[in-house]
């Protein structure tokens, strides 16, 4: 034998990815979750900062919205981890090592914390422009906004950390036993 | 028969403990298996087809005895090396077929070659041409739960000749199929093992599904019990 391995990049784990995210149903609610938690971050964010109690306030909110995210992120990932048991079993029994999974995973909370940041950008924004006239369009602060981006995809990622871990530490023989 | 065995089993034994007993799942099994043969191994279920076959496939250790594919010893591989022998030198087919249920018929044939480090243009011409020779020409498109039972299995029979393996190991292929389709099923993997020279190993419970072997071995409790020549 060569001593040569397997192959599964990032371009194989997005394609793989993307049939996981459209062929199933838990992706919806991950991606509902992150904008909402995310508009509701795009929404504090370019609001004219008020009185400091206010602004308080305003962070404990935000707060609560992002763990209340995260949970649910890692809950339903890990119900998607181990619904697809036998299937992760059938790919370590193809030529999957540990991090090929692990990535696979990665990847998938990678695109939904993507697209739910840029639905909550869009919430936020038009929330903001709805209530604050004050507030005009070339108005909006775009780097607050961005950073929206930023938090979406961390929330899911690291909620994800665990799940993608269990994954990956799943033994193909028990994997290819199990009954769903 | 050639003088080179393809895989050689020296006295594996695989024991499991459950709840405070030891379970003899194989118990000093000597067995070879030469290039191009279409072997099956019968047994009722527990006789230990399935974890001979895990061995075989390095996806499980054992408690004693080696398994050498091509002259290594599988002990002496690590988890890469593993993973590549999964990858390019065994298929497996199974008897609930295991597809990938997001994929269509033609991704789930091509996904091997990803491992094997193809590019997936060329994994997804390779696997059209595989399921146009089982058969599935028309049902590329279709995912694995628009195809009927025999086609799913058809399909996992092209995923696991689509890195061009030495060996294919099919448990309990026919298992979830009706005679007919079942009978079928083992024509299209005598038919592979003649056009294409590939090792098959196949277990069943079904002593129907034996005919055209050029050897038949019979496991009891872990153990050989017989092996008939054809």
């Amino acid at each position: 034998m060569t001593g040569d391995s397997t192959h599964f990049g990032l371009t194989d784990a997005f394609r793989l990815g993307l049939r996981y995210i459209r062929g199933r149903g838990q992706a919806p609610v991950n991606i509902a979750s992150i904008s909402l938690a995310s508009a509701f971050y795009a929404y504090i964010a370019l609001m004219r900062i008020g009185t400091q109690t206010l602004r308080t306030y305003r962070l404990w909110l935000l707060f609560v919205a992002v763990v209340v995210a995260a949970v649910s992120m890692a809950t339903v990932m890990l119900i998607s981890v181990y619904e697809r048991y036998r299937e992760i079993g059938v790919l370590k029994c193809l030529g999957a090592l540990d991090r090929h999974v692990f990535l696979l995973l990665i990847v998938e909370a990678l695109i939904q914390g993507l697209i739910g940041g840029g639905i909550g950008i869009l919430l936020g924004s038009i929330s903001t422009l709805i209530s604050n006239t004050s507030i005009s369009l070339s108005g909006i602060n775009y780097l607050a906004l961005s950073s929206t981006l930023l938090l979406s995809t961390l929330i899911s990622i690291v909620s994800s950390l665990y799940p993608a871990y269990r994954a990956m530490r799943l033994n193909p023989i028990e994997a290819l036993r199990y009954e769903v | 028969m050639k003088s080179e065995p393809l895989i050689e089993v020296v006295d594996l034994a695989r024991y499991y403990e459950m709840a405070g007993t030891i379970i003899k799942a194989l118990d000093g099994v000597n067995l070879e298996f030469y290039r191009g043969e279409y072997v099956s191994i019968v047994g009722p279920s527990g006789s230990g087809k399935t974890t001979l076959f895990n061995l075989i496939g390095g996806l499980d250790r054992p408690t004693r005895g080696k398994v050498y594919v091509d002259g290594v010893d599988l002990a002496e591989l690590d988890a890469y090396e593993l993973a590549w022998l999964r990858c390019r030198k065994i298929g497996y087919i199974f008897q609930n077929f295991n597809l990938i249920g997001v994929l269509t018929a033609l991704e789930n044939v091509a996904l091997p070659t990803v491992f094997a480090g193809l590019p997936w243009e060329e994994g997804l011409k390779k696997a059209e041409e595989l399921l146009r020779l089982v058969g599935l020409g028309d049902r590329l498109g279709h995912l694995p739960s628009e195809l009927s039972a025999g086609q799913q299995q058809r399909v996992a029979i092209a995923r696991a000749m689509v890195n061009d393996p030495d060996i294919i190991l099919a448990d309990e292929p026919t298992g979830n199929l009706d005679h007919e389709t079942g009978r079928r099923i083992i024509g299209l993997l005598q038919r592979l093992n003649r056009e294409r020279e590939v090792t098959i190993i196949a277990a069943t419970h079904d002593v129907e599904m034996i005919k055209g072997s050029d050897r038949v071995v019979w496991l009891r409790d872990g153990r050989v019990e017989k092996i008939e020549v054809r």
